[in-house]
């Protein structure tokens, strides 16, 4: 992709978003009554609050104490073992994902009226 | 041995080593996460315009599998989004504690266009996944408000893709791109798991509840929230005759149909109905929560109806329920084309036998491509026509 190619595809993207959300702001505006616009907003921000500030450290904590505390104090303790193998680190982390989704969607099944 | 003590700080993004975090993960990802994203905000805008028809857009009866299908793949896509949205925050999660947090207003403009990007990425997702499970607990009401950040969604990604093009540009194209690099030997193995990780929780959660609308998957759908044919009749119910509150206006001995029509007002009792010419058509439900069954329904032709009254074959004819007015789908429109179609019924059978009260008993609305939301129950009164307005 030339330059000027990028430039113009970079414009174009920026503009369509912009414009995609000016039209948000005026169907928040005509087609969503002002009592739920508190609660949305809530919703909006206390979403990312709730991956940023609770299930991402979680996350990153627990692939921690696996991958670097855990296998560390084996070299220590048993004074060989180097790191976790990379098979076993990369199916340490697919499982995490995977429970990890799972488990919301089990969550929210189990809450759910229907079931 | 020495002690050394603990320091608490805030991390940096040099503190995360995984090669997971490497701009062609993040890319990559990135254009899944774009895709999903893309197909969400269409498959959402056609059911969208079903319910808010406009005239530039008509949709018509055929095919009549389609909205089953577009909306399957809504909710389909809509599960399947979740691993990809977290595996992408985890893949960004170290750009989180860049320092300084704001060098200028481009880099506000950025980081802000990022953060309302995920805001509304997650409170999508999350609040699609709820309304599936019929978890209504955010105080606000549902379809208004998705429909709405469905924009800031689609408004927010192309501005982040505007933004990071060169970097996309270089991480999926340029030298060096591919996930193995000879320099790390066991970073191409960590990111290709990554993605396979992906790639099988993506696999996983929609194997799990795909079936409920994927019928032959039924037996799979663990986490689905319905099971299509769990139901009276054999056939799964959204909305039942207590929750309307239509039990005992729907099993009054003396309900008649009100059919409004050019020709005046005729009262239509069901032994009327059942008396007029009966058409038999297998038809899916297709819900708007993503769930679909096809069943066998029998009944009058709208379009018979229609002449009934006095209109034509192809005269709009607005449904009323006899659910209190103003109630949520208490009330739908039935345009010509469908009004037309030789498989629009007031339905008054499925499956051979009188509807269940929860299906509509009565009389309900039955039709091809059409949201079940649409699939008016309960019927009171037929407008034909010019009578509508």
């Amino acid at each position: 992709m030339t330059g000027r190619t990028m430039t113009w595809a970079r414009r174009t993207l920026v503009a369509a978003g912009v414009g995609a959300m000016a039209w948000w702001a005026v169907l928040a505006l005509t087609a969503v009554p002002p009592r739920w616009w508190l609660s949305w907003g809530v919703w909006l921000a206390g979403s990312v609050a709730a991956h940023d500030a609770l299930l991402a450290p979680l996350v990153i904590a627990l692939g921690w104490v696996a991958l670097v505390w855990l296998p560390a104090r084996r070299r220590r303790d048993e004074g060989g073992v180097p790191t976790v193998p990379v098979p076993a680190a990369v199916v340490l982390r697919g499982g995490v994902l995977v429970l990890g989704t799972l488990l919301l969607v089990w969550a929210a099944a189990s809450w759910s009226p229907l079931s | 041995m020495v002690n050394r003590p603990i320091r608490l700080r805030a991390p940096e993004p040099e503190d995360f080593r995984s090669p997971l975090h490497d701009e062609r993960v993040v890319a990559r990802v990135g254009a899944y996460l774009g895709v999903a994203v893309l197909l969400l905000f269409l498959t959402g805008l056609v059911s969208h315009l079903h319910q808010h028809p406009v005239a530039w857009l008509p949709f018509g009866p055929e095919p009549a599998w389609a909205y089953r299908v577009t909306q399957g793949v809504h909710v389909a896509v809509g599960f399947a989004t979740l691993p990809l949205v977290l595996a992408k925050l985890y893949a960004v999660y170290p750009r989180l504690f860049v320092r300084p947090p704001l060098t200028g207003w481009r880099h506000a403009l950025e980081r802000g266009s990022v953060g309302v990007l995920v805001a509304a990425t997650v409170f999508q997702v999350v609040t699609g996944i709820l309304n599936v499970f019929k978890l209504y607990v955010f105080g606000f009401g549902f379809t208004s408000v998705h429909w709405a950040t469905a924009w800031l969604v689609l408004g927010a990604a192309l501005v982040h893709v505007g933004v990071k093009l060169p970097v996309v540009v270089r991480a999926l194209t340029g030298p060096g791109h591919g996930l193995a690099t000879p320099d790390e030997p066991t970073a191409g193995p960590t990111r290709r798991g990554f993605l396979g990780s992906i790639a099988v929780a993506t696999l996983a959660v929609t194997a799990l509840t795909v079936g409920q609308t994927v019928t032959p998957l039924r037996a799979l759908a663990l986490l689905a929230p319905r099971d299509p044919y769990d139901g009276p009749q054999d056939l799964a119910v959204n909305k039942t005759a207590r929750g309307a509150h239509v039990e005992e206006a729907a099993t009054d001995p003396g309900w008649a149909l009100e059919l409004v029509g050019p020709a005046g007002t005729q009262r239509l009792s069901r032994a009327d109905l059942l008396a007029l010419p009966r058409h038999e058509a297998v038809l899916p439900i297709a819900c708007v929560e993503g769930w679909s069954a096809s069943a066998r329904w029998s009944g009058v032709r709208v379009r018979d109806l229609a002449l009934l009254s006095g209109g034509r074959a192809d005269d709009p004819v607005h449904v009323v329920s006899l659910q209190e007015p103003g109630t949520s789908y208490a009330e739908s429109d039935l345009p010509g084309s469908y009004v037309a179609h030789d498989d629009t019924l007031l339905a008054l059978t499925l499956n051979g036998a009188d509807l269940d009260l929860d299906h509509g008993f009565p009389a309900r609305i039955i039709a091809p491509n059409r949201p079940g939301v649409l699939q008016t129950k309960w019927v009171g009164r037929l407008v034909v026509g010019g009578a509508a307005a």
